[in-house]
């Protein structure tokens, strides 16, 4: 039953069966292949509708590291079959995007739009690789009058051990996030310049400090794990140290994110160790001078909020007003207004200071996505305004 | 003859009924009921009073409307004598006729294991019944006490009890609100004789008790020894008795703020009394319209007298709502929730669809096709206008809500409908176009009647932005029209295949419709969905965060994409896009609402079960409607060869 055009039209990429192909050839084949785009595609349905669902349960945090950042995930509903993640499926997307979409489409000019519209996805994915590798994200939370040359993490925590030196600077040994110990285990850290080494374990997530009981613990006390915070940003980790001098001289101390800085005396100086959030240095310092809200009349709705901040670079201010929608842009830092505080006070209560917290972020790739889509909606456009023209002609000739 | 027959059994059912409506007549119940007649004047001054509610400023007829829908669960009510009110009267009947108002049973209760809770008993009620005020009254104590209890529940984790009780007890407070406001205009304060001196009267309306306190204050000082003990003990029971009469008048917040004031908040009678008691001076205007509501109260008996009255508050109201520039639009929504558009253009479509289907019996009679386009042209002709309306209302594109994101995906799949029919000229996409015009529009109704609440709210700051909701927003709604009514003409390639109608010329142009709709769709779908991650990376610094709403709209064109994808590569033909296309339904039923039910991330919107269930209904039917297809693919067209695309 062949009534209908679509139904004799050839694929637009073709794959031509061919005889007696190279393996190499088949692989190319298969990468460039409609089957492989399928596939993809209803993979990352299934991934996304997974990583939708399992957010009654699960902090975004944890949904994203467990379906969309990795290779392979399992869920509660099919514990036994590993499914491909949002790594994985991304990659084969591009590869699949790169040979079928761009390198073995048909130059041809009805397949214009469709090679734009390619070009556009590309872009999209590209920009998001980069996000990913490069990009930097955190928060800033400055008081009214108060100033800010630093922005933290909102999830990742390190330990930092620092000291004064002679010059009466302050130098500092940091253990990134990622080094830090998986709970269970024990890992130990030597620098140059740092007369010790520095082992961690009992790395907890989320915890907090309990009396032990006499003989037990740390100097009577220990880390009760507790579960992970609603919001990650929440947690407050906990990790044991262990300094070890060469001469066998050694110091133990329990680092937690709500406690004050351990110090102690190690070769000779006084070295300060503590677990913080990860931060980053600004090329410049944001004061806050006045944070601006409004609700709508006699609700708790707000209808706007925003900040006058002084932005100060080489002893040169600049005036600036940051709100919702219309961050600031400078030096490759983007500043969002997405908070404020004190929240929660008693309607009538009068507040004396507020503090704005501004979301922060560093993305080589920040207006990728906007270019992108510029670029495949062109496309999109073009392509199936032309097929409508050609239809329309058909429908044209149907009818005379 | 059969005719005569049914005539004659016609007359007896009339007669019998005329019989019965006497009989219930002269057993009729004596107690006064509600049945006044509000001159037309008075009704359209109430329902032109500017007032703020919920954030906003609108037309009193806005409040009564929704106030009644909360209570009654519709917007009329058949009074115990009969008579018929409409939200404003029925707002007036409470407003000044209380005590006659509590009587009339227009609380409704759907489940009488409230009461059961509530420790309210009342003989001969069936589960889902009415009930007035007076027979609520014992249990209301309990009833705030439990919906404060039950409130902070999120409403998805609710149990159906818990749900109830937190309904019931805003219906019951809206009522309060409006019932009880005039306490303090129901008569005048009786003041001591250790005060008359002072007042030089013996009793004392709030609005001459708020003009005389500046001067009494005066005369006070100047005696230098102020009150005596007896006047001071009968000042401090006067000003409990003021207390006690003003604080149920907080509900209804309609005295604007006089000229110079810079504040966004307008006041209510309790505000105004307590500035004024509190040392402020308190503007003339406000003095009069406090005079003119003790004036309609006390004379509410005399509709002259209350015209006359609600014609001064509505003076003093206006006067300075508009020297705040905030009355510009107030007469507008009146006129539009008088047009109704969206419910009127719900019966033209209707009538649109009747048309459509006669020319289906009737193909030789060529006018009837004309009149069906001029019919379903002037419905959407209809519901467009309905659409300015409500963006010259909000001043933003109508998309800002759920009920909004309804009205205006029907109106583009409507048009799209008309555009395939000009397009195709196969009468297929003009009689889907009443059809899902009626559908779309219905849900909608349903959807304010579930809620109940006003569908011109204020914006949460994140949205207050008119480039994103007119690009983003409007983009994805026409994704999401695209695909349902591509989902919708699926429906029809499967079902007729399956029962065997049509001919191949009409599934050939079918299937081509479905094709071109969801790349309609599909252009809308991705621009939209990128446009979001852009306008998340300006407000949110991030242009991606696998929040629901964000995956839903990444589902849609995730599904359009394998269909595109499947057909050029040859693996589905008409048959299999429409059978996807039902699929896809569900993919954009689960993203426009479902991912609002899951209750996190940052797009979520209230949700009720009712919703819920109805959704469920939706996914069953478009399951069904795939099996069907289904079916008739493995027994019908399933080729040899397995590899062979359906």
């Amino acid at each position: 039953m062949t009534t209908m055009t679509e139904e004799t039209q050839v694929p637009e990429t073709a794959t031509v069966t061919v005889k007696h192909e190279s393996i190499g050839q088949r692989v190319v084949n298969l990468l460039a292949s409609f089957g492989l785009t399928i596939t993809i595609l209803l993979f990352l349905m299934v991934l996304t509708f997974f990583g939708t669902i399992e957010q009654t349960d699960t902090n975004l945090h944890d949904i994203r590291t467990k379906f969309f950042d990795s290779f392979f995930f399992t869920t509660d509903t099919i514990p036994f079959l590993p499914l491909p993640g949002g790594a994985l499926l991304l990659t084969l997307l591009a590869v699949n995007l790169f040979v079928g979409g761009l390198l073995r489409l048909r130059r041809t000019p009805s397949r214009v739009g469709i090679f734009i519209i390619h070009i556009g996805i590309a872009w999209l994915l590209l920009s998001g690789l980069v996000e990913f590798v490069f990009g930097v994200k955190g928060y800033v939370q400055i008081f009214e009058g108060e100033s800010a040359s630093r922005f933290l993490s909102h999830n990742e925590w390190q330990v930092t051990i620092a000291h004064q030196t002679a010059d009466g600077k302050e130098r500092a040994f940091v253990i990134p996030p990622e080094k830090l110990p998986e709970p269970g285990s024990t890992t130990k850290f030597t620098a140059e310049g740092l007369p010790f080494a520095v082992e961690l374990r009992g790395y907890l997530r989320n915890c907090r400090v309990n009396a032990a009981g006499h003989g037990t613990g740390m100097d009577g006390y220990t880390f009760k794990r507790l579960d992970d915070a609603e919001e990650p940003q929440n947690n407050r980790p906990g990790v044991t140290a262990k300094l070890i001098e060469p001469g066998g001289v050694t110091r133990e101390a329990m680092l937690h994110s709500m406690a004050e800085p351990y110090v102690t005396r190690m070769a000779g100086q006084r070295w300060a160790l503590t677990i913080e959030r990860q931060s980053w240095e600004l090329p410049f310092t944001l004061k806050l001078r006045k944070f601006h809200k409004e609700e709508h009349p006699r609700t708790n709705v707000p209808s706007r909020f925003a900040s006058d901040v002084t932005r100060t670079e080489d002893n040169v201010d600049h005036d600036i007003h940051i709100s919702m929608n219309e961050p600031m842009r400078y030096a490759g830092y983007t500043f969002y207004q997405s908070g404020w505080g004190p929240q929660n006070v008693p309607r009538g209560t009068p507040i004396k200071r507020y503090f704005s917290v501004f979301s922060v972020g560093k993305n080589p790739a920040d207006r990728g996505p906007l270019y992108a889509c510029i670029v495949i909606a062109c496309g999109l456009v073009y392509h199936f305004i032309r097929k409508l023209r050609l239809h329309l002609r058909s429908e044209n000739r149907r009818r005379a | 003859m059969p005719w005569n027959k049914l005539s004659w059994l016609a007359l007896a059912l009339v007669c019998a009924a005329l019989i019965a409506t006497t009989a219930r007549g002269e057993a009729k119940d004596v107690t006064p009921t509600l049945h006044r007649t509000w001159s037309k004047e008075t009704l359209k001054l109430a329902s032109t009073l500017p007032i703020q509610d919920r954030g906003r400023i609108k037309p009193m007829s806005t409040v009564a409307g929704y106030a009644m829908l909360g209570i009654n669960h519709k917007r009329t009510h058949i009074n115990a004598d009969g008579a018929k009110r409409e939200p404003m009267q029925w707002f007036l009947d409470c407003w000044l006729f209380p005590d006659l108002a509590e009587r009339e049973k227009f609380f409704v209760v759907t489940d009488s294991a409230v009461l059961k809770t509530l420790e309210i008993e009342v003989a001969g009620k069936k589960k889902r019944d009415r009930y007035s005020y007076a027979e609520l009254r014992p249990g209301v104590g309990k009833l705030f006490e439990l919906a404060h209890e039950y409130g902070p529940i999120k409403e998805k984790d609710r149990d159906r009890l818990q749900s109830q009780i937190v309904i019931l007890a805003n219906a019951v407070h809206a009522y309060e609100r409006i019932a009880h406001y005039l306490a303090f205009a129901h008569a005048p304060m009786q003041l001591e004789p250790p005060l008359h001196g002072l007042f030089g009267k013996k009793s004392i309306w709030v609005s001459d008790f708020l003009t005389a306190l500046p001067e009494v204050a005066r005369k006070t000082q100047k005696s230098g020894s102020g009150l005596s003990p007896d006047a001071q003990a009968a000042f401090s029971r006067l000003s409990r008795d003021l207390e006690r009469r003003m604080v149920s008048a907080r509900g209804l917040v309609f005295f604007p703020p006089p000229a110079g004031s810079t504040g966004k908040e307008w006041m209510t009678a309790f505000d105004v009394v307590e500035l004024a008691v509190t040392g402020f001076p308190v503007a003339p205007a406000h003095i009069k319209m406090l005079q003119a509501l003790e004036k309609m109260r006390s004379a509410r008996t005399d509709p002259a007298a209350v015209n006359a009255a609600m014609r001064e508050f509505h003076k003093g109201a206006v006067d300075l709502a508009k020297e705040r520039g905030e009355y510009d639009k107030v007469e507008l929504e009146v006129f539009y929730y008088k047009q109704d558009p969206f419910y009127r253009s719900l019966y033209v479509y209707l009538l649109g669809f009747i048309l459509v289907a006669l020319t289906w019996l009737l193909p030789h009679v060529r006018r009837l096709r004309l009149a069906s386009i001029i019919v379903v042209g002037g419905a959407l002709l209809y519901h467009t206008y309905g659409l300015v309306l409500r963006c010259i209302l909000r001043s933003r594109p109508p998309v800002s809500n759920l009920y909004e994101t309804i009205i205006f995906i029907t109106a583009i799949v409507v048009a799209v409908a008309l555009v395939l029919e000009y397009i195709n000229r196969r009468g297929i996409g003009l009689g889907a176009a009443p059809a899902l015009g009626v559908i779309g529009l219905f849900v909608a109704h349903k959807f304010e009647l579930t809620k109940k609440e006003d569908t011109i709210a204020p914006l949460i700051a994140v949205l207050d932005t008119n480039f994103w909701l007119a690009t983003h927003v409007t983009a994805i709604t026409i994704g999401y029209a695209g695909g349902l009514l591509a989902g919708a003409l699926g429906h029809i390639y499967v079902i007729g295949r399956a029962f065997k109608k049509g001919s191949e010329k009409f599934y050939s142009s079918l299937g081509r419709m479905v094709y071109g709709t969801i790349c309609f769709s599909l252009i809308f779908s991705v621009v939209g969905t990128i446009l979001g991650g852009v306008w998340a990376n300006e407000s949110w610094g991030r242009f991606w965060g696998w929040d629901p709403k964000e995956n839903g709209a990444l589902l849609i064109v995730l599904y359009q994409l394998v269909l595109i994808h499947a057909r050029l590569g040859g693996y589905i033909k008409s048959f299999g896009i429409s059978m996807v296309a039902i699929l896809g339904n569900i993919v954009i039923g689960f993203s426009w609402w479902g991912v609002n039910a899951l209750g996190v991330g940052l797009h979520s919107y209230g949700f009720t079960s009712s919703i819920s269930r109805a959704l469920a209904i939706f996914y069953a039917v478009e399951v069904l409607v795939f099996s069907i297809g289904a079916v008739y693919w493995f027994l019908n067209t399933r080729p040899p060869r397995a590899t062979s695309a359906f």
